[in-house]
């Protein structure tokens, strides 16, 4: 079902045999070059050594081969297992076949260097770390031909069995001796680059990649240690057989292989996580869980689930929209597809990658509580876009009040006021002119337009009160105790201002439940409290009247209720005859 | 005085109604900066201000008073609101000694009422709106001394609190200085306030306590 997975099903009959043969005529091959080495006059000893560094990449190989088939790292190791004996070719005793080996004995270093920078897919990662392996195979090749076209014309002199060059194109001992050194000096300067890359990738990499490359850190650090032990054996010439450098040098790198194919196959076994997290799936089918099972049957803790809505993009199992990282985020990307459209995509360590069958293995179990989550979570992103609509709502219903409101006060208010002192104006000069009966119909005219004035300063208020823009929620209760037509207490009102939204709310609360009290229930007091809470402001109004209330829908209650979930906050009504009523909202502040 | 209202109309209403009570207006203006110019400039009596001024048409006019009182203390301020509201009396009375008022918007039309008001202020009294001390005196309450106020005490606080002297008192509920003391002294006891307490401090004092 996932793009990227589909190389699970490589497992063909035809690698069991391309496995056994390689395997076979590697060994056979290592046998016949340490067979020349010996005839040539090295001892049998280190003969011994040479074959197992070699014929452990062979061996090793062969099971990558067998046990990862489309991974590129057994051919690889194969590549290194054949090129190793290229060296032992140059005690032949016959030109051609002399040549060849002396040209091309360091080829099994550019595979050894391939190896490491590609681990664990035999992909290099970047062009940068092609370079690297083509910088070594110029270096590698190039040096061969030169020392191969300068070599003496014997090969070497007073010997009576040696091969003649075959191309002696360069009769010069100082040149073969400059070449040589050259390509010791920019062999240790590659050798310094490439674990220096190595190291690099260490720096860079995630815990999670650290972990599943462990193979590859050991294994460089034993191909760094056969190095110094190269070098040293060059430097202490201790003796011609057993030195304990050379020993240590041939241990090391044939243990290399060995490394590299036990991090493939413990890649590998993660697969046994699967039926864990069928288990654990089976469970806990709890919101949020799968997340945490994924996590852990792929060893990846930062995995991320986001489910693809229909109408594109994606949200979380929350419902919560989510937007997928970009390249060169770090993070790597599997869509999850089935007929007929996108399930969704795990967000993951890029390592993952490198574990097809793992990742494929966890999204077939997972699928049916994937597509489970997903339809939960599609209902959540509805209910939370029903939220959000609300929400809208009530604030554009809240800014046409404070319109209407400011209109109020700065149109018609004003104009009225304007209009009482035209009036006491023009009753000043009535009472200088006239017999006073135009002054007496002005006093009657200016106490309707004060009537006016405090009606409309009254339905004002109630539309929305100024105080709780420019003042504090504790400021705008005040003036509802104020104006309440019983004893209220109030207990406590939060010490910090919160988001405008949320004090609206929570006034209106208030407002609504104690003019309910004052209408309805009879009470004789109320009690108000607003407290800040870690989990947000809790408010609670509670009277001692005759209880009755309830939300009933198009009533004030639901109105109060559906203004307070907008806001993902909750709204309870307990309402008894003997207890009265108490309205308790809990309304999260961010 | 100085006058600041951006609502022209009535700024000029106003100005030539103080001016046939004859007040003398050294300044109109529209809003909070040139307020503080203009006071700046020949410190008035009593500075009148709008509470809702631009820009943002919220509480101006009460920075812009609380600013005046600071830099200038001699300069009473007198702040006109559309609304009765306790929070902005309160913002505005609090850390002041004296010389400033919190009145509706619509009393400036009471000439007579509006002049003696800013008479007041100028003298250094506290003058808070007489609807505001009615809701706050009218507040239901339990268990509040407050209940055991006769009808006459309630009157007479409600008149404390508006900034009124004894003796002002009296005249407007037409008793004897005498009558009004003791009604003082009586209240002040039931309500366990410091009687000693100066003009200023005692409408404070009671506002905190109404409030309470």
């Amino acid at each position: 079902m996932a793009g990227t997975v589909e190389r699970l099903n490589l497992w063909s009959g035809g690698s069991t045999r391309w496995a056994a043969a390689f395997l076979v005529a590697g060994l056979t091959w290592a046998v016949l070059a340490e067979a020349v080495s010996v005839d040539g006059g090295e001892p049998v000893e280190n003969a011994v050594l040479d074959g197992l560094a070699g014929a452990s990449f062979t061996v090793a190989g062969a099971v990558a081969l067998l046990r990862r088939p489309g991974n590129r790292i057994g051919p690889l190791m194969l590549a290194v297992g054949f090129t190793w004996f290229f060296g032992n070719f140059t005690a032949v005793h016959s030109a051609w076949p002399w040549a060849f080996a002396y040209t091309f004995e360091a080829v099994s270093a550019c595979f050894i260097v391939w190896l490491i920078l590609a681990y664990p897919t035999g992909f290099l990662p970047s062009k940068r770390q092609a370079g690297l392996v083509v910088a070594v195979a110029v270096t590698a090749v190039l040096s061969g031909i030169l020392r191969t076209l300068s070599a003496h014309f014997l090969v070497y002199s007073g010997c009576t069995w040696c091969v003649r060059n075959p191309v002696p194109v360069i009769d010069n001992e100082g040149f073969h001796a400059a070449v040589e050194d050259a390509f010791d000096i920019v062999g240790a300067a590659l050798a310094v680059v490439v674990f220096a890359t190595v190291v690099a990738r260490w720096h860079r990499a995630t815990p999670a990649e650290r972990r599943a490359l462990r193979a590859l850190w050991i294994a460089s650090g034993l191909l760094a240690l056969s190095y110094v032990a190269i070098l040293l054996d060059q430097l202490l010439t201790l003796g011609a057989n057993a030195r304990p450098t050379f020993w240590s040098q041939h241990i090391l790198v044939a243990a290399v292989p060995i490394v590299f194919l036990a991090g493939l196959l413990r890649l590998k076994l993660a697969r046994g996580a699967v039926g864990r997290l069928l288990l654990e799936i089976e469970e806990t089918p709890s919101h949020g869980a799968l997340r945490n099972s994924l996590a852990a049957a792929l060893r990846d803790p930062s995995i991320e689930v986001a489910y693809a809505v229909d109408s594109g993009g994606f949200v979380d199992a929350d419902g919560h929209g989510v937007t997928l990282p970009g390249p060169g985020s770090g993070r790597a990307i599997t869509y999850l597809d089935r007929e007929g459209g996108r399930l969704g995509a795990l967000v993951h360590d890029p390592v993952l990658v490198e574990q097809p069958e793992l990742l494929s293995s966890v999204v077939a179990a997972a699928r049916l509580a994937l597509t489970n989550e997903r339809l939960q979570a599609l209902v959540r992103a509805q209910l939370e876009e029903v939220r959000a609509s609300r929400l809208r709502i009530i604030e554009a219903a809240d800014t046409e009040r404070r319109r209407i409101e400011r209109n109020l006060h700065d149109g018609a208010q004003q104009r009225l006021i304007g209009l009482r002192i035209a009036i006491q104006l023009a009753r000043g000069r009535a009472a200088a002119t006239s017999d006073g009966s135009d002054a007496l119909a002005l006093d009657e005219i200016d106490s309707e337009v004060l009537e006016t004035i405090e009606e409309l300063r009254r339905l004002a208020h109630g539309l929305h009160p100024a105080v709780l823009e420019d003042g504090s929620l504790a400021d705008a209760l005040d003036g509802l105790v104020l104006r309440a037509g019983l004893p209220v207490t109030v207990e406590a009102t939060p010490d910090r201002p919160l988001a405008a939204s949320v004090e609206a709310a929570a006034y209106y609360v208030v407002a609504e439940s104690l003019s309910n009290a004052m209408k309805h229930s009879g009470a004789t007091q109320v009690t108000i409290e607003a407290r800040c809470q870690p989990d947000g402001l809790h408010v609670r109004v509670a009277d001692d009247g005759e209880g009755g209330a309830s939300i009933e829908p198009g009533g004030g209650l639901a109105g109060l209720r559906d203004r307070v979930e907008a806001l993902r906050g909750q709204l309870d009504v307990v309402s008894s005859p003997r207890g009265g009523t108490v309205v308790h909202a809990a309304i999260p502040c961010e | 005085v100085i006058l600041a209202d951006d609502a022209v109309l009535i700024r000029h209403g106003l100005a030539r109604l103080l001016v046939d009570a004859g007040v003398e207006v050294a300044a109109e203006v529209s809003d909070a900066e040139q307020l503080l110019a203009a006071v700046a400039d020949e410190p008035p009596d009593v500075a009148v201000v709008d509470i809702r001024m631009p820009p943002t048409h919220t509480d101006e006019g009460l920075r812009a008073a609380r600013e005046i009182r600071s830099r200038w203390p001699t300069v009473a301020v007198l702040v006109l609101s559309q609304h009765v509201e306790i929070a902005y009396a309160l913002r505005l009375l609090t850390g002041q000694e004296a010389g400033v008022g919190y009145l509706l918007k619509d009393r400036v039309a009471d000439v007579e009422a509006f002049v003696a008001a800013l008479e007041r202020i100028a003298a250094g009294s506290t003058v808070v709106d007489p609807t505001l001390v009615a809701e706050l005196v009218g507040r239901p309450r339990v268990d509040h001394p407050l209940t055991q106020l006769s009808a006459r005490e309630l009157e007479v606080l409600a008149l404390v609190a508006e900034g009124l002297t004894d003796r002002g008192i009296a005249q407007r509920l037409y008793l004897s200085n005498k009558t009004v003391e003791a009604h003082v002294r009586s209240i002040f006891r039931k309500l366990e306030l410091p009687a000693e307490a100066t003009e200023n401090r005692r409408v404070h004092a009671v506002l905190a306590y109404l409030r309470a």
